[in-house]
């Protein structure tokens, strides 16, 4: 029994030696005889994976004219090379010499947390205990390190051993490298880990990184597609912009593939058309040498570019509403007259399709330059730039898209509304004759008609045409208050004022309506209604409140006979390959508004601008019949400031195409605003190409217009 | 209850087995180097290469302390040891981690100590149970009953582990009781039965057993220029890289492959790559050099064992290193195929180092109160 066991020890005794020796054979054959060979072949074949970033999609006006675009940019990148803490940040200094040498920039975070001369902590925690604690945490290695960053001055003298960087280099030059050791760091560059050094660097800096190569090792270039903007002011509200992704969007967005040196749309269409215009992606293996230079591409999964966004937009009629905004509003500062504190500084135009729903021309000025947020956190002009744009002490608030926005108190262009409500439910007839004697009591409150204010006499008997021509308020106080709130609330919310139109883009404001609800609400002391506020209410005045895209659609809405559109910015998504991916199909709500009662309003529409009294006559010559509506709402700051402009309109009158409405703040008068409508249609029938205003001095006769 | 027999009179400091307890020092010392080379590109190395330390320490003072214990106890502490590794096992179905990472539940995390996984001391107690067990059966004390009882206790903690799943663990098991059994005695025509009937049920494990990524891993063993960046990709990768360091090698921290990361889990399973690369034919050599000059140290203990529980005890430790050491080189340099097992005092890795150095500790009682050469004849 006991020498079978032993005999059985010395055969796996024998098998170990054998396996041994098959072992060192098998040593011999790698690294003896065919090690030359595995050694340069390995050395050639080191395998990486590098992403490729997809291109953005465009968004191209309804003609496929570009307004942003990707164009490829140059990029710097690194890995981390294996070399000693002296040659790397030596290395650096050159990379970042020759960077600055070109006028390009570079990564340079460093700086939202540490600046030197003189030396200082940045803006992402000076002003605050926490983040200050918080980042100089992760920046020791030890607890006692914290210490050592009491100051900014000490913290730089922290950073600067933790980076090694010899005490031969000047501050300067120890900052720059400084900033890039620190980009290495929280990017996490490693061996197989490329960082970013620098994006959309010029041919020159390429080309000089390239010619040195052996200098830089673990560096590489390559192209990447950059955001650009065609002609950007002019839709500026519309595209929105893009910016680098933040801490925060990263952590939620990170599992759809979205990478820390992405850029996300921030506004406008490039935040609402994000998930389009995002493109997938690609990764590649490829064979490096230990230098960084490509030697073998092993394969991968090809970028797959984000889809083109076809806008209703129309480029041509943009910048025609664009121009034309600019021209009105410097025009109106510059003439004075009655109630003209010269202070006009903003406004709005919506042109919009009648027939679809589709946007045509969205303008708020002033308008910005989306191109500010493509540049880096250390461009300081444009970070200053972006930062006036979003100063509450700016007035004229340039960021905010006012065509969706910005309420407006609407006046009266809110007439045919209470017209609508009259014919449809408070027993009126279009010939029905009201009186307006100048001044008359509704409700137990005396009203008096602005031309008796302006001592030029009262309307007398009116029916609906003249009453809306001459935009009598006496007419609409006393038919108001007749039909009641209720009615005329619920025919202007069916006309979606005071509603989300759903408009394609993000952070549209709702607005008010003065009805009883919205009283009882915001006024805790006196939430009774009473006569005189229906009266108020049905001339456009009291808490009605609304934004132009709003008004534009209850314009465009009156004018088909009562199909209540959508309105939408986005007509199509198209794919690389050419298919589409989604179409915007025109939907619609069909009010029950009776086509007698449209057509019993119109003539007073159409009178506004062709009649002899009416308030915007003589400015539509030579276009198509327009019906429009001129609006003065008083703000209550009549005191200080003018009142605002509104004007909206549809053309042609007896077959409508396109509703237009124009805001201007502080604009004076509503007439003020029919200009830049004309401006529109004109462009928009082609009539005129040389658009232009000098009939102005006749408008001005006209001062009691509204 | 069975008495158990203590070895009287042994001198501990005189007969300890310096030889094999030096030998396995200096392989972990020399695992200590080339990890700290493994983890230089890593962010945070001086996290894995602490772990690593402090384990080969506790690991060594564990060897020491278990040898000094008479391994004719574990004939009794074995038992309740087993009962425990069993209860942990069960315990590592219900709240087992590492499902996302290995694809097994295989680790138990305890508060402040951490996480270990119960199946490394489950390889200590089930080579304790089969040893005594195989004892009384080749000592024919009531056969029939003990040979059911060897089949049951070596298959409940097996029937567990692959329950986890980790069927790389089970293989292991079961090397370790084919070498006990082989050594036991068993008839040759018994092996050739049950390797005949091995190689007759492959087809069944193949299309019934075998998940593909093992299957992928069998083909890319057979034929390594098939799909070049998938299963074969590691291979390949870690053949050139050992290759690439030809006689002499790189020098230490100064392997290309090695510092770029081109083999992936450099610093746990593919750790002889970084021996390959940067210390060349010559430090490859050598460390297989020492592996077998430990293997076969611990088979003259085992051969010259006071009694078979002292054999066995010895076979089945060493046939877990000795398989771990074959199948981990094996795979690095293509003559096995790839698996997820780490090499024995060199691969990073906390809990194995442990079990490896109490191994080494049961080893060592053994080797203390073994037979000495001139006693030959008095036996």
């Amino acid at each position: 029994m006991l020498e079978k066991l032993k005999d059985r020890y010395v055969i796996i005794s024998i098998s170990f030696i054998l396996i041994a020796a098959l072992m060192v054979a098998k040593l011999v054959d790698l690294q003896v005889i065919n090690g030359k060979k595995n050694d340069q072949e390995s050395q050639l074949k080191l395998v990486r994976e590098r992403s490729i970033v997809a291109k953005r999609g465009d968004i191209v006006d309804r003609n496929g004219i570009p307004i942003a675009v990707s164009r490829l940019g140059f990029t710097v990148q690194m890995i981390k090379a294996k070399m000693k803490d002296d040659q790397l940040n030596e290395m650096l200094l050159k990379l970042v010499n020759i960077i600055e040498k070109n006028n390009d920039t570079y990564y340079k975070s460093l700086s939202k947390y540490l600046m030197i001369n003189p030396a200082a902590f940045g803006s992402s925690i000076a002003n605050s205990q926490k983040e200050l604690e918080k980042w100089k945490k992760e920046m020791a290695i030890k607890p006692s390190d914290v210490e050592q960053m009491s100051s900014p001055e000490n913290t730089f003298k922290y950073m600067r051993s933790k980076f090694k960087i010899a005490e031969s280099y000047s501050d300067e030059d120890a900052y720059k490298i400084m900033c890039i050791r620190y980009e290495m760091l929280i990017r996490g560059c490693t061996n197989i880990n490329p960082i970013y050094v620098a994006k959309d660097v010029s041919r020159e800096s390429v080309a000089e990184i390239e010619e040195r190569h052996d200098e830089f090792p673990g560096v590489t270039t390559s192209t990447e597609p950059v955001r650009r903007y065609v002609d950007a002011q002019t839709e500026a509200h519309v595209i929105g912009y893009v910016r680098g992704i933040s801490g925060e969007e990263y952590n939620n967005l990170k599992d759809e593939g979205y990478k820390m040196t992405d850029v996300i749309g921030k506004s406008g269409i490039e935040l609402a058309a994000e998930k389009y215009l995002k493109g997938k992606d690609g990764l590649k293996t490829i064979e490096e040498d230990r230098w960084g230079k490509q030697t073998g591409e092993l394969g991968g999964n090809p970028a797959i570019p984000g889809n083109d966004v076809v806008l209703t937009l129309d480029t041509k009629l943009q910048k025609v509403a664009m121009e034309s905004l600019k021209r009105e509003v410097e025009n109106i500062r510059a003439k004075g007259g009655k109630g003209n504190w010269g202070d006009a500084n903003a406004g709005a135009a919506v042109a919009i399709d009648v027939n679809s729903g589709e946007v045509l021309a969205m303008a708020s000025y002033p308008s910005y330059d989306p191109s500010a947020f493509l540049e880096g956190a250390d461009n300081k002009e444009a970070q200053k730039y972006i930062a006036s744009l979003f100063d509450p002490k700016n007035e004229d608030r340039p960021a905010l898209n006012r065509a969706v926005q910005g309420t407006y108190i609407p006046g009266s262009i809110f007439k045919p509304i209470t017209a609508v409500a009259g014919l449809e439910d408070g027993g009126y007839s279009p010939e029905s004759i009201i009186y307006d004697p100048g001044s008359k009591v509704i409700a137990d409150w005396k009203f008096t008609c602005l031309e008796v204010k302006l001592g030029l006499g009262a309307h007398g008997p009116l029916k609906l045409d003249r009453a809306m021509a001459t935009s009598c308020n006496i007419y609409f106080h006393e038919m108001g208050y007749n039909t009641g709130i209720d009615n005329i609330d619920k025919w202007a919310k069916r006309f979606g004022l005071g509603e989300l139109t759903g408009i394609d883009i993000p952070n549209e404001a709702k607005g008010t309506r003065a009805n009883k609800e919205y009283k009882k609400k915001a006024f805790k002391d006196d939430k009774d209604w009473y006569g005189a506020n229906t009266a108020m209410a049905a001339i456009g005045q009291l808490y009605h409140s609304f934004t132009p895209i709003q008004l534009a659609n209850y314009m465009s809405t009156f004018a088909n006979g009562g199909k209540k559109y959508k309105p939408h910015l986005i007509k199509r998504v198209v794919k690389y390959d050419g298919s589409t991916v989604m179409e915007a199909t025109p939907e619609y709500e069909q009010l029950p508004v009776k086509p007698e009662t449209i057509n019993a309003i119109k003539p007073g529409l159409i009178a506004v601008t062709e009649g002899a009294e009416g308030t915007a006559k003589d400015i539509f010559k030579g276009l198509p019949t327009v019906a429009g509506k001129t609006g003065t709402p008083e703000t209550g700051n009549e005191a200080k400031h003018s009142s605002n402009a509104l004007f909206i309109c549809y053309a042609p009158a007896d077959n409508p195409k396109i509703a237009v409405v124009v805001v201007i703040e502080r604009g004076v008068w509503g007439a003020n605003a029919a200009p830049v409508a004309r401006d529109i249609l004109s462009e928009y029938f082609d009539l005129n190409k040389t658009s232009n205003v000098d009939d102005r001095a006749k408008i001005d006769e006209v001062v009691f217009t509204r | 209850m069975y008495f158990v027999e203590k070895t009287k009179g042994i001198n501990a400091a005189k007969q300890f087995d310096y030889f094999l307890f030096i030998s396995v020092l200096l392989l972990s010392i020399f695992g200590i180097i080339v990890l700290s080379s493994a983890t230089l590109t890593f962010a945070n190395p001086m996290k894995s290469m602490t772990t690593q330390v402090v384990s080969l320490v506790v690991g060594a003072v564990l060897a020491i302390i278990v040898s000094s214990i008479d391994y004719k106890d574990f004939k009794v502490l074995g038992v309740i040891l087993y009962i425990i590794s069993i209860a942990l096992l069960v315990l590592v179905l219900f709240m087992g981690k590492g499902e996302n990472t290995w694809g097994s539940r295989s680790w138990l995390v305890v508060p402040v100590f951490g996480q270990f996984q119960p199946s490394e001391i489950a390889k200590i107690t089930f080579v304790m149970t089969s040893s005594m067990f195989l004892e009384r059966i080749v000592e024919g004390t009531n056969k029939v009953n003990n040979m059911i009882k060897f089949v049951l206790y070596a298959a409940l903690p097996i029937g567990l582990i692959l329950l986890q799943p980790d069927t790389g663990t089970a293989i292991v098991f079961m090397v370790m009781l084919l070498a006990m059994v082989y050594v036991a005695g068993i008839p040759y025509k018994y092996i050739w039965i049950s390797g005949g009937a091995f190689l007759a049920s492959l087809p069944i494990f193949w299309f019934f057993v075998l998940k593909k990524y093992q299957k992928d891993r069998i083909l890319a063993y057979i034929f390594p220029q098939f799909d070049p960046k998938g299963g074969g990709y590691q291979v390949r990768a870690s053949k050139w890289t050992i290759g690439s360091g030809q006689i002499f090698g790189k020098g230490l921290y100064e392997g290309i492959q090695t510092q770029n990361s081109m083999v992936p889990e450099k610093q746990t399973d593919f750790i002889f790559t970084v021996i390959g690369e940067e210390l060349g034919f010559i430090g490859a050599v050598s460390v297989i050099l020492v592996i077998f000059i430990i293997l076969l140290r611990c088979l003259y203990i085992a051969r010259n064992s006071r009694d078979p529980y002292g054999s066995f005890l010895v076979v089945g430790m060493s046939s877990m290193l000795a398989f771990h050491f074959i199948e981990n080189i094996g795979m690095c340099i293509g003559l096995t195929p790839v698996t997820g097992i780490p090499l024995p005092f060199i691969s990073l890795g906390g809990s194995s180092m442990v079990t490896n150095y109490i191994a080494i500790g049961i080893i060592l009682s053994v080797s203390m109160r073994r037979k000495r050469t001139i006693f030959n004849n008095m036996q």
